[in-house]
């Protein structure tokens, strides 16, 4: 089986890179949507 | 509408499209092919170190695997050895990338593709267990 993974660890290097990816596809927050209140322009006056 | 993809789908899309590389890597490009080619050759050279003349060896072709087929010409000593001295089942049995010698042309082998498509899954959890490790939510801290 080491001969195996040994022989074949380019391919499986771009797996676990594309494991990688989906990670970040997965686990990452999507962007919160804004929640403040916009700040109140001053009335200069 | 369609809500968001569940981390399963996600998941299951990843390990997908990681088959399928790991699928044209050992088909179309030709590594499984190449592999059992070279493991192959050592398994010859160690059939011809043995000198036993009319044995013959090859891997698993349809499908691909990693069984070495010995036939020819081979008492009970000649294959298992003994104590003291090995048979041509440890010689072809050590060659590397070998996993299993059999005198039966007709025995069942683990086909060469399942073993590969086995290595590629761990590989991508791996690499999604790094993912999570670097892109998980982390709590905000209270300082």
């Amino acid at each position: 089986m080491l001969s195996l993974l040994a022989f074949n660890i380019v391919p499986l290097l771009v797996a676990a890179l594309i494991g990688v990816v989906a990670g970040r596809w997965i686990f990452s927050q999507p962007a919160a949507p804004p929640t403040d209140k916009p700040a109140e322009d001053k009335d200069p006056s | 509408m369609h809500g968001p993809m569940s981390r399963w789908t996600k998941a299951s899309i990843g390990l997908a499209v990681a088959l399928a590389a790991g699928w044209i890597a050992h088909g179309p490009i030709g590594r499984g092919a190449a592999f059992v080619d070279r493991t192959e050759a050592y398994a010859r050279a160690e059939v011809a170190a043995a000198g036993l003349p009319g044995v013959q060896v090859g891997l698993g072709r349809d499908p691909l695997s990693r069984t070495a087929f010995l036939s020819g010409p081979a008492n009970d000593f000649q294959r298992e050895g003994n104590g003291w001295e090995v048979g041509l089942n440890g010689r072809v049995g050590g060659a590397p990338g070998v996993a299993a010698v059999s005198w039966d042309p007709a025995a069942r082998a683990v086909p060469l593709i399942a073993e590969t498509l086995a290595l590629t899954a761990f590989f991508y959890l791996i690499g999604l267990g790094v993912g999570w490790v670097f892109f998980r939510p982390r709590r905000q801290g209270f300082l």
